[in-house]
Formats: C-alpha cells, sequence, structure tokens
C-alpha cells in the first residue's frame, strides 16, 4: 500500500470503530486489520486517545483565544475624556485590565483610570461598584490609595477612577534602596496597619500582592485597588469558563490564601496570610513554595499543601541577604504564623501582625509560636479557644466602630434637617448594618465550630458586645435588632442558650419597635428565640414564636425563602418536643424542601432538617420512615462543610439509637462509636454527648448481654456525665439505674444495690408517679435484691413494678412482660404467703 | 475606536468576481474581512457573556452578514466567503497567540507590567500556535479533514454549513471531525 492510500485505510478505519461501542473495537479491528499489525498499531494508537480528547476543540477559536485577542491594541487614545476625565497616557496594563493616567478636569488633579478588562468587564460590575461605592470612597487612610469613581466609557467598559500613586513596587523598592532588615520591618508594619484600618472598615483585599503595594518617593507605601477584587469576583462567579478566564487571566495565586484557592470564604485572616507572603519575600527575596514549574495547578497545590520553607532557611540559600541568622526564631515563627494554612490559626487581623512585629523589633516576646506537630495537637483545645476570643475582639472593634459611625450619623441627621441628607443617612446605616452582620456571621461562623465546651473567654467577649449594643444602639433599634440577632444566633452556634434566649428577646422588642411585625428580621429574631427556648425544653413558650414566625415568613415570602424553611424547622423542633410529632411532620417535611431549595442539598441545614423530620416519623412510629431519613442525612454529612460536622454526629447518633430499638445490634455499636468518635473530634474529648452516645452504647452491650463490655461503659459515662449535667438529670439517673442493673446481672448485686436505690430515690422526687421509668426501676431494683437472696425486700418492689408496668403500658409491653417474669422468678423461690 | 462599516457593496463584488474567476478576488477580500473580523471579536468581548445569540452566532456569520448583501451572492460565493473569513479568523487568532507568548517570554517590554499574572501560563487554553502547526500537517494527508477543522473551530462554521461549503454530506464532516480530534489531539500530545 502507499502511504496516502495507507492513510486513508487508518481515518477509514478509526471512523467506522468511532460510531460502535468501544467495547466492540477490539472484534471489528481483528477483523478489518487481518495480519497487517503495523496498519493495526497506527488505528490502535489514535483510539487509545478517545478517553482523553473530551471537549477539545470543541470551542470555537474565537471563544478560546478572546482573552489574548481582546487584549491587543489600547482602548483609549491621548487625550479622549472619559466622563470627567481627559486621557494622558497608558502606563500600564495589568490583570484586571488597561491602567491610564488621567486628569480629573473639574479638579485638575492627576488620577489613575482603571479600565475593567472585557472578560471581566459584566454590565452588572458598575451597579455593584456603586452599592460598594461609598464603603470603598470611605477608605480614608494615608496608606491607601483614594477611591474616586467610577463608570462606564461610551464604548460600554466599566472604569474606576484612583488616586495616581506615581510609586514603584514595594519589592522592588525595597531592593533598589538595599533596605536593611530593620527598615523593611518598618515598612511593612506601615502596610499592616494600613489594612487593619480597611479591616475594621468592613473592607478586606481579597488581592493583597507586592504590585498592589507601591512606595511613593517619599518612602510611604501606598495599597492600592481595596475592595476591588471583591466587585470583580462578584460579577464573575457566574459562568465557569468565565471563572476559568479569569483564573487564568488574572489571578496571582502566589498570594492566594489556601481558603481562596478553594474557592471557600474569605475573611480578614486571608488578607493577613498574603500579608505573611509578602512579608516572606520581602525577608527571603524568594517564594515560600519550592515548585518545578509556575503552572497554576503546581502552585494552587503547594499553597493548600504545601509547608513553607522556614524564612530563615530560604534566606540562608540566598547570597543576597545579609545576615539570615537573624530571621531565626521570632521572625520565622511570625512569618509562619500569617501564612498557616487554617485561618483561624493565623493572627487575627493585621493589627496583630503588626503588634507581634513592634514587639519583636523591642526585644520583646512575641506571640507567634513555632508550629510543631506536638504543639498542634496538644494545644488543640487552647490553641481555637484563643483563636475564637482573638476573632470575637476584631468583631467587638468592628462593631465598636459600627456605634461611633451610627452615632457620627445621628449627629449628621440633627445638624442637617434635610430630608435628603436624611435618606442618605439611612440608607447608609443601613449599608452598614448589613455589613457588620455579614462581617459578624463570618467571623464568629468560621470560629464557632472549633469552641471548646462553653469557654469563659468567649461568653465575656460575647456578653460585653451585647451589652454595649443594647446600651449604645437605642436610638438605632433596627441596626441593635441586627447585631443582637447575630449573637443570639453566635450563643446558639457554641450552645449557650440561655444568653441566647436574653439577646434573641432583646433582639425581637428592638425589631418589633422599629420594623414592625410583618419585617423579616422581627420574624427571624421570633424563628431562632424559638429555637434557643426548645434547647432549653421551654417548648410551650417556643411553639407559638415559632408558629408565628412561620405565619410572618408566609406572608413576607408568599412563594416560600430560606427564612420560612428555617422557621418551619424551628416549629417543627418545638412541636417534636412538645410530644406533637403528627402536627411536626408536615412542618418538617416542608422545612426540608425548602432548605434544600434554597440552601442546596449539600448544606449542613439540609442535613439536620432530614434529621428532623426523621425524629418526628420515630415518634410517630415510622421507624423505618426515620431510619430512611437518618442514613440521608448521614449521605449528605460526609461532604458538609466543617463547622456543620456536629449535624453529621447528631444523626449518625440517631440511626445508632433506632438501630438499637431495631436489634440491629452490630450495626448500632458500628454507628454509636461513629458518632462518639465524630464528637470527640468537633468538640473535644471532654464533652457532654461522649457520655450520652456511651450510655448508648452500654445499653447496646446490655441487651446483646455482654455485661462486662456494658459495665464499663456505663463507667465511663457516669464519670463524665456527672460534670455536665445535675445529679437528678434523666442521663445521670439512667447511667446510674443501668450500672446497677447490669452489676446484678454481672453476680454483683450487693455493688449494684446502692447505684438502683439512688436511681429510684431520686426519681421518685422528681417523676410522676405513674412514669414507665419509676416502675422499671421498681423492678430492677427488685431483680438485684431477689439476686441477693433478699426475698422479703424484692417482693414489694417487684410486685408495685409490674403492677404499674401493666396500668401504664398495657399487658403486653416488653417492660411489663420482663416485669413479669421476674415476679415469677421470686414466686418460685419465694412463694406469695 | 472606528466603526466604519466598509459599503457591503465592495465585498459582495469582490465574492461574485470570485465567482466568476477573478483569482485576485481572494486578496482584495482578505484585507476588509480581517479588519471586520478583528472588530468583532473585540465587541464580541466586550458584550455581556450571557448573550446566548452571541454564543450560538460565530463571528464569521457575523461578519458576513455585516459585509455581504447576500442576495445577490450565489452558494458559491457564500462557500468562498466561508472559506477565506475561516483561514482568516485562523491567520488573526494564531498570530495574536504567537505575539501573545512572545510577549510572554518578555519580547514586548514596552508596556509596564503592573502585574505577574501573565508570568502564569495558562494550561486550559488550546496551544494555537502548536495546533496551527500539527494541523498543517494533518493537511498534507488530510486536506479535506483539515479545513472540515478550520471551518469548523476557527470559522465556527456548524455542521450543516461545512457540508454545503464542502459540497460533502454532513455525516462526512461528522466523520472528519471525529477522526481530526483524534489525530490533532494525538499529534498535540506527542510533540510536547
Amino acid at each position: 500500500m502507499q502511504a496516502a492510500e495507507r492513510a486513508q485505510v487508518v481515518a477509514e478505519l478509526v471512523e467506522s470503530a468511532l460510531e460502535s461501542e468501544p467495547n466492540r473495537w477490539s472484534a471489528f479491528l481483528d477483523e478489518k486489520c487481518g495480519g497487517d499489525a503495523a496498519l493495526r498499531a497506527d488505528v490502535d494508537r489514535l483510539l487509545r486517545s478517545h478517553d482523553q480528547v473530551g471537549d477539545f476543540i470543541e470551542e470555537p477559536a474565537y471563544q478560546v483565544a478572546a482573552e489574548i485577542f481582546a487584549g491587543d491594541g489600547s482602548e483609549l487614545g491621548a487625550g479622549q475624556l472619559v466622563g470627567d476625565y481627559r486621557v494622558l497616557s497608558l502606563v500600564g496594563e495589568g490583570g484586571m485590565g488597561e491602567v491610564y493616567l488621567a486628569e480629573d478636569t473639574k479638579l485638575g488633579r492627576k488620577v489613575a483610570l482603571k479600565l475593567v478588562k472585557p472578560g471581566l468587564g459584566r454590565a452588572n460590575l458598575i451597579h455593584s461598584f456603586h452599592r460598594e461605592e461609598r464603603i470603598l470612597a470611605g477608605l480614608n487612610d494615608p496608606h491607601i490609595a483614594r477611591l474616586y469613581g467610577g463608570g462606564v466609557t461610551p464604548d460600554g467598559v466599566p472604569y474606576f477612577v484612583m488616586e495616581y500613586v506615581d510609586g514603584e513596587r514595594v519589592d522592588a523598592y525595597c531592593d533598589r534602596h538595599q533596605l536593611n532588615l530593620h527598615d523593611r520591618l518598618y515598612l511593612f508594619r506601615k502596610i499592616c496597619s494600613a489594612v487593619a484600618y480597611a479591616h475594621q472598615h468592613l473592607v478586606i483585599h481579597r488581592d493583597l500582592k507586592p504590585s498592589n503595594i507601591r512606595v511613593t518617593k517619599e518612602g510611604e507605601p501606598k495599597l492600592l485597588d481595596f475592595g476591588i477584587a471583591k466587585l470583580l469576583e462578584d460579577e464573575t462567579a457566574t459562568g465557569l469558563t468565565e471563572r476559568t478566564i479569569t483564573l487564568a487571566g488574572v489571578m496571582t495565586p502566589d498570594y492566594a490564601s489556601p481558603e481562596q484557592i478553594r474557592g471557600e470564604a474569605m475573611t480578614t485572616a486571608s488578607d493577613v496570610y498574603s500579608l505573611g507572603v509578602i512579608l516572606y519575600e520581602l525577608l527571603t527575596g524568594s517564594k515560600p513554595y519550592r515548585t518545578k514549574s509556575r503552572r497554576l495547578e503546581e502552585i494552587s497545590r503547594a499553597i493548600t499543601e504545601q509547608e513553607p520553607v522556614r524564612p530563615s532557611a530560604t534566606a540562608s540559600n540566598n547570597p543576597k541577604i545579609q545576615n539570615p541568622k537573624s530571621l531565626r526564631g521570632d521572625l520565622d515563627n511570625i512569618v509562619l504564623m500569617a501564612m498557616r494554612k487554617e485561618p483561624s490559626r493565623r493572627y487575627a487581623s493585621a493589627g496583630q501582625l503588626s503588634e507581634d512585629l513592634r514587639r519583636h523589633l523591642e526585644g520583646l516576646p512575641v506571640t507567634a509560636r513555632k508550629d510543631t506537630i506536638a504543639y498542634r495537637t496538644s494545644k488543640f483545645v487552647a490553641r481555637n479557644r484563643i483563636a475564637v476570643a482573638a476573632a470575637l475582639l476584631v468583631a467587638l472593634a468592628i462593631l465598636a466602630g459600627l456605634i461611633a459611625a451610627l452615632w457620627e450619623a445621628e449627629n449628621a441627621r440633627r445638624q442637617r434637617d434635610v430630608a435628603q441628607r436624611e435618606r442618605y443617612v439611612a440608607q447608609r446605616e443601613r449599608l452598614k448594618a448589613q455589613r457588620i452582620n455579614t462581617f459578624l456571621q463570618e467571623m464568629l461562623g468560621a470560629a464557632a465550630p472549633d469552641v471548646k465546651g462553653v469557654d469563659i473567654k468567649v461568653a465575656d467577649v460575647l456578653s460585653e458586645a451585647s451589652r454595649r449594643a443594647r446600651a449604645e444602639m437605642a436610638n438605632q433599634p433596627e441596626v441593635m435588632a441586627e447585631v443582637l440577632l447575630t449573637l443570639g444566633r453566635t450563643y446558639i452556634s457554641i450552645g449557650l442558650y440561655e444568653p441566647a434566649e436574653v439577646n434573641l428577646r432583646a433582639a425581637l422588642e428592638a425589631s418589633l419597635k422599629a420594623n414592625g411585625e410583618l419585617h423579616p428580621t422581627t420574624a427571624r429574631s421570633m424563628a431562632v428565640l424559638g429555637l434557643a427556648l426548645f434547647f432549653q425544653d421551654k417548648a410551650t413558650e417556643g411553639e407559638p414564636l415559632a408558629r408565628r414566625a412561620v405565619e410572618l415568613q408566609r406572608t413576607l415570602s408568599p412563594e416560600g425563602n430560606e427564612d420560612l424553611g428555617v422557621a418551619l424547622y424551628c416549629w417543627g423542633m418545638n412541636l417534636i418536643r412538645k410530644g406533637e410529632p403528627k402536627a411536626a411532620e408536615p412542618v418538617l417535611a416542608e422545612a426540608v424542601e425548602l432548605i434544600r431549595k434554597h440552601f442546596g442539598d449539600t448544606h449542613g441545614y439540609y442535613l439536620t432538617s432530614l434529621t428532623a423530620l426523621g425524629l418526628a416519623r420515630k415518634a410517630l412510629g415510622n421507624v423505618d420512615g426515620a431510619e430512611i431519613l437518618y442514613r440521608r442525612a448521614i449521605e449528605v454529612g460526609r461532604g458538609v462543610e466543617p463547622r456543620y460536622r456536629i449535624y453529621l454526629a447528631q444523626a449518625t447518633g440517631y440511626l445508632g439509637e433506632l438501630l438499637t430499638n431495631k436489634g440491629a445490634y452490630s450495626e448500632a455499636e458500628q454507628r454509636l462509636t461513629e458518632a462518639e468518635t465524630l464528637y470527640r473530634e468537633i468538640l473535644g474529648d471532654i464533652n457532654s454527648n461522649t457520655p450520652i452516645l456511651q450510655l448508648d452504647l452500654g445499653r447496646v452491650y446490655f441487651l446483646k448481654g455482654d455485661y462486662a463490655k456494658a459495665e464499663m461503659k456505663y463507667r465511663e459515662a457516669l464519670a463524665l456525665l456527672v460534670k455536665f449535667f445535675p445529679p437528678e438529670s434523666f442521663y445521670v439517673l439512667s447511667a446510674k439505674g443501668a450500672l446497677g442493673l447490669t452489676l446484678t446481672r454481672l453476680g454483683k448485686p450487693a455493688e449494684g444495690e446502692p447505684y438502683l436505690r439512688e436511681a429510684l430515690q431520686t426519681r421518685q422526687k422528681v417523676l410522676a408517679p405513674d412514669s414507665p421509668v419509676l416502675s422499671l426501676t421498681e423492678t430492677a431494683l427488685g431483680e438485684c435484691l431477689l439476686a441477693q437472696k433478699r426475698y422479703a425486700e424484692a417482693e414489694p418492689f417487684l410486685l408495685h413494678g409490674y403492677e404499674e408496668a401493666k396500668a401504664n403500658l398495657g399487658e403486653k409491653n416488653a417492660q411489663t412482660i420482663e416485669a413479669l417474669k421476674q415476679l415469677h422468678a421470686l414466686r418460685e423461690v419465694w412463694p406469695k404467703r | 475606536m472606528s466603526v466604519n462599516l466598509k459599503p457591503p457593496a465592495d465585498v459582495t463584488q469582490i465574492l461574485r468576481d470570485w465567482s466568476g474567476g477573478d483569482d485576485n478576488a481572494s486578496a482584495r477580500l482578505m484585507p476588509l474581512v480581517y479588519e471586520e473580523l478583528r472588530r468583532l471579536a473585540r465587541n464580541y468581548l466586550r458584550r455581556e457573556r450571557s448573550d446566548h445569540t452571541l454564543q450560538a452566532t460565530a463571528l464569521v456569520h457575523e461578519a458576513y452578514v455585516r459585509l455581504v448583501d447576500a442576495r445577490n451572492v450565489d452558494w458559491q460565493g457564500r462557500a468562498h466567503f466561508f472559506r477565506t473569513a475561516a483561514k482568516l479568523m485562523r491567520r488573526i487568532l494564531v498570530h495574536h497567540a504567537r505575539a501573545h507568548n512572545a510577549a510572554k517570554r518578555g519580547g514586548l517590554e514596552q508596556k509596564l507590567s503592573l502585574d505577574e499574572a501573565r508570568a502564569v501560563p495558562c494550561e486550559t487554553v488550546v496551544d494555537l500556535v502548536a495546533l496551527d502547526g500539527v494541523l498543517e500537517s494533518f493537511a498534507e494527508t488530510y486536506p479535506r479533514k483539515s479545513e472540515v477543522v478550520e471551518l469548523k473551530f476557527f470559522g465556527g462554521l456548524a455542521t450543516k454549513e461545512i457540508s454545503e461549503v464542502l459540497q460533502v454530506s454532513e455525516k462526512t464532516v461528522l466523520r472528519d471531525w471525529s477522526f481530526a480530534k483524534l489525530w490533532l489531539h494525538n499529534a498535540l500530545r506527542d510533540g510536547s
């Protein structure tokens, strides 16, 4: 065959093969190629890449090359007028787009005019810009480049106008002036203070990098583009293509934090991370991660997985660094603390980072510590407490800033009684209030899952925040309601229900005053207050509140929104607690649907709403229905955000309990153990859920007849339970009673007797006389005495236990049958007289 | 920025001349289409991404509609136009990709870069320069198949239109395309 002819045969065979299923290729080619091994090899080689081809060149080239193509040639010419600005010259091109030097024709000053690159420039950008404009323009710090305004060119290209900074990149500046270590740190601290200032004004930079930090001739740093990254992100997060372009064309991953790489929520700690990388480079002259290539993926992986090399070690490889040893110790620790992978373990603010550097410069001990593995595990609890407290302190500082701003606004309002001014102020307040809430929620939300038990310091900070909010926002009930609602939610998330109730009541009162009843904030406060009451066993009061919240939300949003979903959940939980599972079931079913729709089917709220619906079904006797729901909840829980893993633990525990009742002991044991481990992971070794699960596990062993293991579990449970619950609580009494009976069955009735007597005595005091638990305990004590051959003493307990069980539970009930069995056992050895 | 449209009659006339056997027609057509394509491409990028009509319509089509008075051009003229436009798109895009690659390597320093962004190569995007190279060798063995790629990938034409331009069945276009994808993908992989 000639080469050309052969090529046609190859094409023919490949094309025909592609028209059938891959599993038939082999047979097809065996037949067609016959013994021509070379032909077969050529065809196979092409077909092998079938799996990898995918979308290759399916998207038209102009779309692929769009980015490159548009970057060709500048948009604006010298002398051109854009709004009030006359273009002078093109000064540069960055990831965001072209930057021009321009002149403000009204004010005569020079400005930087930044065009937003076409791929990023969506029409909405300018709307969100106007939304944020006041806040960004309000950043008034000598080290932050002012934002003057923004708009759209006649060609429809969005642009921002900023203070023109004639300066040099910070890294280039440091090198050209050969700044020594002390001067570099001094300069860097000014940068930190500017970032801290912005954070207090609720603005996160999100894209800090040397090219955004300029140093003027006077040696003063200026930070560019504050808040711009957020605007761009908001507007480009919609489409995958756009995101890809954004990532590839705009984002400089070197300074991005791990959470940013992973697409998670960014907080002030993300800026702290970027500052850490910048400091690293300023001190060592090198990048913190060792990667083989400059590929986006590889850099991203290094940021999320690789530990940075100690700055002092990096510096010692760089002959340009004069005294690398001076970085050892404090500076190593400070830089690495700022760059930790977990946001909660970094400095909570740029201010703290700056403060540690000051302490270092003044020879004082610094707070940063070396991050060893031993330290990481042993100090887990303590460390998180510090992080949480620190995060809360930042939140408090922000709160203080807010209060000051509101006070100012109030003053302005009094002084200038102009209607428009009032509207402006009112709008600004609302905006501020919304922002503070988002900020607080992000901050506290990120901190809350790490809280170990009840931390007195956290509680202190929260109660201080609450006190100030109530005292200083009296004139601003609308804002006060929002802040108190957030605080209330935070208290719930760390398990402090009493203060949660107090704050939520105040939030509700303030919102009623400011907004009236039919208002989202009022309805939300009611719902969450209902939940706080539920947790405190006050469902009688919580249920009508949550029900009212549901009614209000239905009026506010007839088609149903996420708030309605949450309100329904709160109401349903209260209904279960009130013993009305029949009413709870449809409520929770609706909650599940709304929450799935609005939060998504991977969200923690969805998980817990499924569990709640399961509880209702179980209470209705639909055990199978409940089991399905618990299992679905667990499924969802595997992929849930860390802060919601507690809901996974709950669902797992409930499933374990359900399986125990079903007699499926081996899976029950496995699930309960899983739940116990989960709680330990999430809440630390000492938490109130551990002994409850130990109690459940003990019950599995007891029912299986493995009394030795049951004894061990019950003893462990009891030891922990008394730390968390009062002696007359249900759990403590359960543990005592169960341990007493287990010891009896193990042939140690004398040892068990005191536990049973204690359990019975206390239960007689706290329970209603017809409670089945009371008769159960009586029977158990009777069995214990019978085992000790103290028949006369045993008889009244066994008789009364049986009669009560029969009266309250019926003759066919398992407990009644067991009581009768014990009574028969007595009669055999000690006939009725 | 100039938005002047060349009078459509020019292009229409050129296409008719071409169909009538004027070999210079293609040379006269090139600059007109080139300008229009460039302008459209820039415009395209400025528009909303959610503009579905634009996503569905290739630039070449838009250029055609703008430049050609369709009533006065027969199918042959139309086929000529699409062939030319696809070739031009290929040339424009590859040219720019090459210039861009050079700039990335530090060839063009006249603009002060304010950002490190461009130092990071864009991994997700097809390397147009490399693709252009392998497409050329592909054309030596499989001229029609390579034209399918040119019309579809660079020209953005739909299968039906390609079948009209090349005067083959749609099934053939699809078979050509599936084979070309494998071949080019393989060649690019072996080359890198």
